[in-house]
């Protein structure tokens, strides 16, 4: 079947269109148009105060600190400047929307063995050399490269990158992926294959010497535990973008400061406030609240099927059952986020099935009979959860409460962030019988979320939990290289509906993402990596 | 008195060592899995043994320790397991910080401190004193967190007089970085000069029941020669002992206010690296910070030397 996709309207298509529309400076006065619907707002959307002016620094401020300039390691504490400073060939929207960013076209061979991509012609990078196809070639060579192989953000993307087996230049502006088997979901791959460059391999985190990219904004300086510090890229190869000048990108070190730092006008805009700041911020006409979950992270729980009577899927059920998740989003989430049971809960997803969504409501009758059934009383079980996410905490008490109605001893403790991980870690849970955790890319196509989440798959020598499902693992590889559209569908829908009955992880509630921005900022979207692009952000005066 | 400096400073040596065990077990020991919390939830065993073999961490405890203690002895301490960067330039960029924090906050503390606690034991009962204490018991019952927070909330988003966090830049000028000084110093100031007005107050009182004030006043010496010359040199001995640890600690980084106004000093460096699990950065700080306590107790009772005469250190060698 000929799966040929050139028919998408690339983002410099975008611009042109609108500049053609007569709408003054193109990209300027078309930015919020032509902005990605990708995101979901709360509260009060962005006001039109005024026209979107090009010029000014945007402030911006998070926790943590930078330990990676790399947008292939995917790090959370480093997303927010991936896209200012990197380019793809291809991304995606919020809604799954493939655009064009170095990419001009693109397109499937019919026998879905290969994948060619046509640039633009003007693309370069920071330091002024062209980008070409040959940069491509040899950024698929560092995913082999012996000397980076020890490198976490290098392996992630080799990961991704396993269904493609060679790279090359057609010429210098085309560029063919090939594949030993179809790979439908190539789009999805190169949403994370930024542009990077490493030129010293002793440093692939860019943390002696700041990376250059391609992407509308350089990177000029970092001071550690402070700031770093980005200013617009004259050469950008969209024109007109981006619109601001400077960005700076804050760190602080408490969420708490976060709000009052947006308040004083220290910064104009925020990420990952409390979630208990949030009622105030959608009473505050001064702010725009964005609460997006294109990331498509999800809060769930480990199940230790390795320890009985957790290897019954009746008691799994039961548990599942038993989980108030209305409440715990009212609650622990102040309502945010979504209840959820299954991973696929997004509409976007191939594998998403309404009646799955959240197929197993709360019903503690329901889960005392099936764990009658399992011939189970008096279980106890333990739980550990970390004040890095403080819902967490908040929901297994809920759930320690109505369990105890069904005569479940849940026992909650909480542990520093760094024991919480070294739990999760471990494909025993160190003995303890459930642990809360967070997956992602649950909006990505289900190949890629199966390549990735391994703890949902049923192949006991990927899954270190040891949870085993032939079917699944069948589907899986199926799935993978099936062209057919339908196929496809039927085919992770039967895996959404594995997932569900057989519940080797217990979902909880969706993951959003929270930015805040003053009103005078507008233009910022997120993609469906759930991260912020800032290229035609600008400030009103 | 050279000898006996000499002596003290060489007794810094097993101290320290036997410090920098109990600093490497302390850490290492300590629950949690630095590679774990770096590579995330999608990272495969087979990922995270790399790593771990990347960084050293898969060798036993007793080699880890040898290995860090010759580079240690050579003055490299290594690499954040975090950010990759040298440990020395990392604290090379947040040590002079968190010394000018600790210099002016001690100094603010000291200069309202100590005329406090004075003026609290000579109005002793009256009732000044039972304001100035009611005043330091608020002082130090206030939380740090919570102070940083308010004042934030009053300086900056209310009177916009203050920058709410962070330290600055080089592009803004000296006068203008000094005002991200102003809320970490006072926040620190008010713990700190509650602490030093209710030792210099018990100090007193208990110094002007001496008999020697009494002789002091029998020869009929002015009130003030008797305050100033007297009781106030004795009184400041224990004063001086909690100077130098308040000093001490503030050097080892106000890791509460750090955090709160993301003032890049030591604290809030050992914060993160501690909840990263960092354990380079994390044994390089507590490192300094014996060091600087060891150093700080010997200045100490240098001073004591010097306030009182009995104590003659150097002589009794």
């Amino acid at each position: 079947m000929s799966n040929k996709k050139n028919t998408t309207i690339s983002r410099r298509s975008f611009l042109q269109l609108s500049a053609m529309a007569g709408v003054g400076l193109a990209a300027a006065a078309c930015a919020p148009a032509t902005a990605p619907s990708t995101t979901t707002t709360a509260g009060t959307t962005p006001a039109a105060a005024g026209a979107p002016t090009a010029g000014g620094i945007l402030k911006y401020a998070e926790t943590g600190e930078f330990n990676h300039f790399g947008p292939w390691q995917m790090g959370n504490v480093n997303t927010a400047m991936y896209n200012q400073v990197f380019g793809r060939l291809i991304w995606k929207d919020g809604e799954g929307t493939e655009h064009g960013d170095m990419a001009e076209s693109w397109e499937m061979a019919e026998d879905g063995l290969s994948f060619t991509v046509k640039m633009y012609e003007n693309i370069q990078w920071h330091d002024g050399q062209p980008c070409t196809a040959a940069d491509f070639v040899t950024m698929y060579g560092y995913t082999k490269d012996e000397a980076l192989s020890g490198e976490s953000s290098v392996q992630k993307t080799a990961n991704l990158m396993k269904p493609v087996i060679d790279v090359v230049a057609v010429d210098d502006y085309t560029i063919q992926f090939v594949f030993e088997k179809p790979v439908p979901y190539i789009t999805e791959i190169l949403d994370y294959f930024w542009a990077i460059r490493i030129d010293d391999k002793a440093d692939p985190a860019f943390m002696t010497t700041l990376p250059v990219g391609t992407g509308p904004f350089k990177i000029t300086e970092w001071v550690p535990n402070q700031y770093t510090k980005y200013v617009r890229n004259e050469t950008y190869h969209h024109e007109g973008l981006p619109l601001i000048d400077e960005w700076v990108f804050n760190r602080l070190e408490k969420s708490e400061t976060l709000l009052p730092n947006l308040e004083a006008e220290g910064v104009d805009g925020i990420f990952g406030p409390p979630l208990s700041d949030i009622a105030r911020i959608q009473q505050d006409d001064r702010f725009w609240l964005e609460i997006n979950s294109s990331a498509g992270s999800i809060f769930n729980i480990i199940v230790n099927t390795k320890l009985p009577p957790l290897d019954k899927k009746e008691v799994r059920q039961a548990l599942s059952y038993s989980l108030n998740r209305e409440a715990m989003v009212q609650s622990a989430f102040f309502g945010i986020a979504a209840p959820i049971t299954t991973p696929f809960w997004n509409p976007t997803s191939l594998a998403y099935r309404e009646d799955l969504v959240m197929a197993h409501p709360f019903d503690l009758d329901k889960a005392a009979s099936l764990l009658a059934e399992a011939g189970v009383t008096d279980l106890v079980l333990d739980i550990n959860v970390t004040s890095r996410w403080p819902q967490m905490k908040l929901f297994t008490l809920i759930w320690q409460a109505d369990l105890a109605k069904i005569g479940v001893t849940l026992n909650v403790q909480e542990v520093e962030n760094a024991r919480f991980y070294e739990i999760g870690g471990a494909g025993d849970l160190l003995g303890i019988s459930l642990h809360p955790w967070l997956n992602g890319r649950t909006s990505r196509d289900p190949a890629i979320f199966l390549g990735t989440q391994t703890n949902y798959r049923g192949d006991p020598t990927l899954n270190i939990y040891g949870w085993e499902n032939a079917e699944l693992e069948e589907i899986v590889a199926a799935g993978a290289v099936e062209l057919d559209l339908e196929t496809r569908r039927a085919l992770y829908q039967r895996a959404n509906e594995i997932l569900v009955d057989e519940l080797p992880m217990i979902q909880v509630a969706t993951d959003p993402r929270v930015w805040v921005w003053a009103k005078k900022v507008q233009g910022p979207y997120i993609d469906l990596v759930g991260n912020l692009t800032l290229d035609q952000a600008s400030i009103t005066s | 008195m050279q000898t006996y400096v000499i002596r003290r400073l060489l007794e810094l040596i097993p101290a320290l060592f036997a410090a920098s065990i109990l600093i490497f077990l302390m850490i290492t020991l300590a629950p949690g899995d630095p590679v774990a919390m770096r590579l995330g939830t999608e990272a495969t065993p087979a990922q995270i043994a790399a790593e771990r073999t990347r960084l050293g961490l898969d060798q036993s405890l007793p080699v880890r320790y040898g290995i860090w203690l010759a580079d240690v002895v050579r003055l490299d301490l290594g690499q954040s397991l975090y950010t990759n960067r040298p440990v020395t330039t990392l604290i090379a960029e947040a040590f002079p910080k968190t010394v000018q924090l600790a210099l002016i906050s001690l100094a603010l503390s000291l200069l309202i401190g100590l005329p406090m606690g004075m003026l609290a034991a000579l109005r002793q009962d009256r009732p000044t004193d039972t304001v100035i204490t009611g005043l330091n018991a608020l002082g130090l019952a206030i939380p740090n967190f919570w102070l940083g927070i308010l004042m934030i909330l009053f300086f900056s988003v209310q009177l916009r007089w203050l920058p709410p966090s962070g330290a600055g830049n080089a592009d803004q000028g000296m006068v203008a970085n000094l005002r991200y000084l102003v809320m970490p110093v006072l926040s620190i100031a008010v713990s700190n000069l509650s602490v030093f007005a209710r030792f210099t107050r018990s100090a007193l009182i208990d110094v002007l029941a001496d008999d020697f004030i009494r002789t002091a006043r029998a020869k009929g010496l002015a009130e003030r020669v008797v305050i100033n010359r007297h009781a106030l040199k004795n009184a400041l001995i224990p004063v001086v002992t909690i100077v130098g640890i308040q000093f001490g600690r503030l050097l080892g980084g106000a890791v509460v206010t750090e955090s709160v106004f993301a003032f890049p000093g030591i604290g809030r460096l050992t914060v993160t690296a501690i909840l990263n699990r960092d354990y380079p950065v994390v044994q390089a700080i507590l490192l300094l910070v014996v060091l600087i306590f060891l150093v700080a107790n010997v200045v100490v009772d240098l001073l004591y030397g010097y306030l009182d005469p009995r104590v003659r250190l150097g002589r009794a060698e």
